[in-house]
């Protein structure tokens, strides 16, 4: 009764925000997104360069954020590309699926395909974390993507 | 004992780096609180508290989590802890925003922030490859090696200009160089042009008036 409860809640809390992010004005909307936020942590943008390069490598600060403005560009060049798909096809929201579909539109068939067999192995996982907690994630879930 | 050891300076390393992140969230949340309503400022609060999680644990959790969903993660072994704080390389709020930029009105499954997540750190590594190193995702995530398939393709590339001119420093040329030189990278045109000196740019433009008169 009370995971139930959880439950309801959280989804009328989650509609009352999807309404009131629909409502707010444009203006607002400009200066929520700011510098900071239009750019991905550059700590992590490092870390990620450092992975794939040889021990003794080194990148310099220059490097890294050309790399997030890289990062972003790219970002708003697949979004952009599944945003417009969902609106072709009257949809508000935008899947996994959406992604990987973009991926393969722009030319990215090797970011592609990998994606597929990662999001088939998300689901599980997340089928496996519904089960543990009741079902209530799966539901709100269910429910933000009839939408 | 040396598996139980290896975490901790990773855990000390976060916590550093996540305090400068917190500093900026902080910033953006003060700005974005008053002008909310009182039912909005609860959902806000709680995306707080879910953000702050994030940064100390460095671990998975949907919209809906709670302390209940807290503790059972708690109880994960290490192992599991690991491989959840693998997973998300980038705040997923962070990334929300930054499409919310693209269309105000689009909705995003938390399914999407998950591939696009998981699609930039590919494209990290593709953008600043190596032959030397192929990384693979934590077990649980074996079969899915993202850089595979272009490593193949494309580890040459960056590191080669790297390796060209004998220097150990990944630099703006380089990324300059694998942008000018390979067509699916045009789109990073405009953010990533080669370099031009002064003088050839303000003849160009020279040019270009007269030609405008």
């Amino acid at each position: 009764m009370g995971d139930n409860n959880i439950g309801k809640v959280l989804e009328r809390e989650g509609f009352k925000y999807n309404f009131t992010a629909a409502a707010s004005d444009t203006s607002a909307q400009d200066e929520v997104i700011k510098e900071q936020d239009r750019l991905l942590p550059i700590a992590n943008v490092g870390r990620i360069m450092k992975q794939i390069l040889p021990p003794n490598a080194k990148i310099s600060k220059e490097a890294k954020e050309t790399m997030q403005e890289c990062v972003s560009e790219f970002i708003s060049f697949v979004t952009g590309e599944a945003s417009d798909k969902c609106h072709k096809e009257k949809r508000k929201t935008v899947n996994g699926d959406d992604i990987c579909w973009a991926l393969a539109t722009l030319g990215f068939d090797d970011y592609s395909e990998p994606l597929k067999r990662y999001l088939h192995k998300y689901r599980e996982f997340e089928g496996e974390r519904a089960n543990q907690n009741k079902g209530n994630n799966n539901t709100y879930e269910n429910n933000i993507a009839n939408i | 004992m040396a598996s139980s050891n290896t975490p901790k300076p990773e855990n000390k390393k976060s916590t550093k780096k996540s305090e400068i992140s917190k500093a900026e969230k902080k910033k953006t949340k003060n700005a974005e609180i008053p002008k909310t309503d009182g039912k909005t400022k609860k959902n806000k609060e709680i995306s707080q508290e879910e953000n702050k999680k994030k940064i100390k644990k460095a671990k998975l959790s949907n919209g809906t989590s709670k302390q209940r969903d807290e503790g059972s993660k708690k109880g994960v072994a290490a192992e599991g802890n690991g491989e959840e704080a693998k997973m998300n390389v980038f705040p997923m709020n962070r990334i929300r925003t930054m499409i919310k930029g693209e269309d105000p009105e689009m909705r995003v499954s938390q399914e999407a922030l998950f591939a696009i997540n998981n699609t930039v750190v590919g494209f990290l590594f593709l953008a600043s490859s190596s032959p030397l190193f192929r990384c693979l995702y934590p077990s649980s995530f074996s079969s899915f090696s993202l850089q595979e398939k272009f490593l193949e393709q494309f580890t040459q590339d960056a590191y080669a200009f790297c390796a060209q001119d004998r220097k150990k420093c990944l630099s703006y040329d380089h990324l300059a160089h694998v942008v000018s030189k390979q067509r699916r990278y045009d789109f990073l045109s405009d953010f990533v042009p080669e370099r031009v000196k002064a003088e050839d740019a303000l003849r160009e433009r020279s040019a270009a008036g007269k030609g405008g008169s």
